[in-house]
């Protein structure tokens, strides 16, 4: 797999994220490749320097910039991803930018590999799945924008003869994910909700064993034309997750309700404003922030007016909160975590990931079991200064 | 603009060379805020961002290359990438043009020694950009260690986030050719500040991340002239302390690098201080009022006032620590980055 790649010509975009990063690492080290990466500012770049990289600074759904950027390559990893509320940003990078990708790889007759997601399919509640599963849209924009992207990049890879494969990771975790930065977040200000006790598949793959997945889809002659799902060796339960993380931090802030509970939950919290607790959070982090913004003017004309008009529950209320951030040990006084109705949904599922195809194909034999990978994802979370 | 001339001076002509983030966001705002200056000429390869730049300042002049200065202005503003620092500095020194290059002042000393010839040969003012110096809380430091009213130091350790968000316009910074990673392009402010406040360094040991590119991360040991340990860390990749802890032998000063400029005093087990350091000026856009600060400097050093804050033989001393670092450099792996070299199983199958 490694001598394959040693000393092409790769291009990876997205890759200050979390995957094309770690993809980034082990393209140089492991397998000697001449890596070009694609990032969208100059900073971001930082991270993936330490190695001999080259890098172009533009915007990936620019097909100029691709074209700029794919010059000589033999293999185009695809790992960015489109980010916020904005669906004409997320369809720009999730599913223009793919087209544009294979449109150029057909003049420089370089192989793409396509970072999708396991989200694209409909999950049975229990049970295996695998790629034969329904893949309509739910209206979601994240998962509908992958799904038309990868459709956009395999049909039109079909059309010109470009050889593209689509990877479909589960829930990867690791160093450096998304999903770690929000978990510790959410475990320091809030109570996590596990459905039905945390009972659901939480289907899980190491980061590692990711970018493992996406270097064989570079190189095995079967592949192209193909989409895979990869996931981790086990199939652990969200209670399992979400207790890593306790266990992390030495807390245990986890509440089970039932799926109906969790929902009127939802319900509840969405009618409030988004900024109230996006505020408190931040308000949370950050003592030299609380101390500035309770100095201010307003600040203080505000608690100099709520000292005369607030009524006395209000103020007791009020005061629970306070103790609550200066006193994070402070459990019960703080709130529940209020989760996505998709989330919620794929929290109380069953249904296990199927990884035989990439077995067979691929020869994909994931590494990392949760144990391991939690074992690594705590050594960078004290690093990176997450927990003490 | 004649109008605002001063009376005793002529106004200074400038020129902006270099016209990246660091000469859009704040040396440029410094100047068209300084009374004494006039901006005449922006000088960049890309024509597009001098001419915007010039556009903004008012200025006659764009050029695509420094040469073109000599005998049109009296001060220039080298804000070019690190590899040309020597190259563009050196030649408008010898014209006899006073300077501000941004820090690093060179890659190497031997970069540093040539700029000092060529500024003392035509008796012109060498400036070196370590801003850090005008934050309040730096000179505040420097008189606090100066007084040393807790007595000796005994050890220091200071815990810095290297700037990972600054607006860089060209990947250049992140190169080789910049002379190395977070050490050189930003450590070395920090490494300035604790020469400042502090004395000399001795270079002990050195480690950071770069793997054939350049450093993200980097461990920094230094002895003071009595021996007591220094360390200083600097990341691109998180988010540190921020401040420098002083440990002396009757109490501990913690001091932020940063605003809002944090100070903590521990004088023995018993009492303790906390504060923030005011300064009225620092309220909005601090680096700003750094640069400006930073500006009146130089030209206040050009008027024969002295010598600026920081020279040319401060700029080198520098340049020479990191030069020292890099060359006794040894890795710093971290366990999850190669997990298979770490004696972490790997499963061949289910």
């Amino acid at each position: 797999m490694a001598s394959a790649l040693s000393g092409a010509r790769i291009l990876v975009t997205g890759a200050s994220g979390f995957i094309g990063g770690r993809l980034v690492e082990r393209l140089v080290l492991e397998c000697g490749a001449n890596v070009r990466v694609l990032v969208r500012r100059v900073m971001g770049a930082a991270p993936l320097t330490r190695f001999p990289v080259e890098v172009i600074v533009g915007d990936v759904a620019d097909p100029q910039v691709i074209a700029r950027s794919a010059e000589g390559c033999a293999v185009i990893f695809h790992c960015a991803k489109g980010k916020g509320p904005d669906p004409a940003i997320r369809r720009a990078v999730d599913v223009d930018a793919a087209g544009y990708i294979v449109d150029t790889a057909r003049h420089t007759g370089a192989r793409v590999v396509h970072v999708s997601t396991m989200a694209v399919y409909q999950r049975p509640n229990d049970g295996l799945f695998d790629e034969r599963a329904p893949d309509t849209p739910k209206g979601d924009l994240y998962s509908d924008a992958k799904l038309e992207g990868e459709k956009l990049a395999l049909a039109r890879g079909s059309q010109l003869g470009v050889p593209v494969v689509v990877i479909q990771p589960a829930v990867v975790y690791g160093p450096n994910a998304g999903n770690a930065f929000e978990m510790v977040d959410e475990l320091r200000t809030s109570r996590v909700v596990l459905v039905n006790g945390g009972t659901g598949i939480c289907n899980l793959v190491y980061v590692d064993d990711t970018v493992t997945a996406l270097l064989l889809a570079a190189t095995s002659d079967r592949a192209p034309g193909e989409r895979f799902l990869i996931s981790g060796p086990e199939h652990p339960t969200w209670a399992d997750f979400v207790g890593a993380f306790e266990r992390m931090l030495g807390v245990r802030r986890t509440v089970s309700l039932s799926e109906r509970d969790a929902l009127r939950l939802w319900r509840q919290s969405s009618r409030h404003s988004w900024l109230v607790p996006e505020a408190f959070r931040a308000i949370t982090r950050d003592p030299g922030l609380r101390a500035r913004l309770l100095g201010t003017r307003e600040a203080r004309a505000a608690r100099w007016v709520a000292a005369r008009l607030v009524p006395p529950s209000v103020k007791g209320a009020l005061r629970a909160a306070s103790h609550a951030v200066e006193h994070p040990g402070a459990d019960a006084e703080l709130p529940i975590g209020a989760v996505r109705p998709w989330v919620l949904k794929n929290m109380a599922c069953q249904a296990r990931v199927s990884i035989e195809k990439a077995r067979r194909i691929l020869g994909y034999a994931p590494a990392f079991n949760l144990r391991q990978g939690m074992d690594l994802t705590e050594q960078w979370a004290k690093w990176a200064g997450l927990i003490q | 603009m004649s109008d605002i001339v001063s009376p005793r001076w002529p106004m200074l002509r400038v020129a902006l060379v270099g016209c990246g983030a660091v000469a859009e966001y704040y040396h440029l705002p410094a100047l068209l805020a300084c009374p004494d200056v006039e901006v005449v000429a922006l000088v960049d390869p890309s024509v597009e961002r001098a001419r915007a730049l010039a556009q903004r300042a008012n200025a006659p002049y764009t050029f695509s290359n420094h040469g073109e200065l000599v005998g049109r202005v009296d001060l220039a503003v080298v804000a070019v990438p690190n590899a040309l620092h020597e190259a563009v500095a050196y030649d408008l020194l010898a014209a006899g043009v006073h300077v501000l290059v941004e820090k690093p002042m060179g890659r190497t000393t031997a970069e540093c020694d040539r700029m000092i010839a060529a500024a003392a040969a035509r008796r012109v003012v060498l400036a070196v950009g370590h801003d850090f110096r005008f934050f309040p809380i730096a000179r505040f430091a420097k008189d606090w260690f100066a007084a040393a009213p807790l007595g000796p130091i005994r050890r220091v350790d200071v815990r810095q986030s290297a700037g990972n968000r600054w607006p860089s316009v060209l990947p250049d910074v992140l190169s080789r050719n910049a002379g190395g990673g977070a050490l050189i392009t930003f450590g070395i402010h920090l490494v300035d500040l604790l020469c400042w406040w502090l004395g000399e360094l001795r270079v002990v040991a050195y480690r950071d991340d770069a793997m054939g590119g350049v450093e993200a991360e980097a461990e920094c040991e230094f002895a003071l002239a009595d021996g007591a340990p220094v360390l200083l860390e600097l990341s691109w990749l998180r988010e540190m302390r921020d401040t420098a802890i002083v440990e002396c032998a009757r109490g501990t000063v913690e001091i932020g690098i940063h605003e809002p400029a944090v100070i903590r005093v521990s004088v023995g087990d018993a009492s303790t201080l906390v504060g923030n350091v005011p300064d009225q000026t620092f309220e909005r856009a601090p680096l700003c009022t750094v640069f400006r600060r930073q500006l009146e400097d130089v030209v206040t050093a050009i008027r024969g006032a002295g010598a600026p804050l920081i020279g040319g033989l401060d700029g080198r001393r520098a340049v020479g620590i990191v030069e020292a670092c890099y060359a006794m450099r040894q890795p710093l792996t971290r366990p999850w980055n190669y997990p298979q070299a770490y004696s972490v199983t790997r499963r061949t199958a289910d």
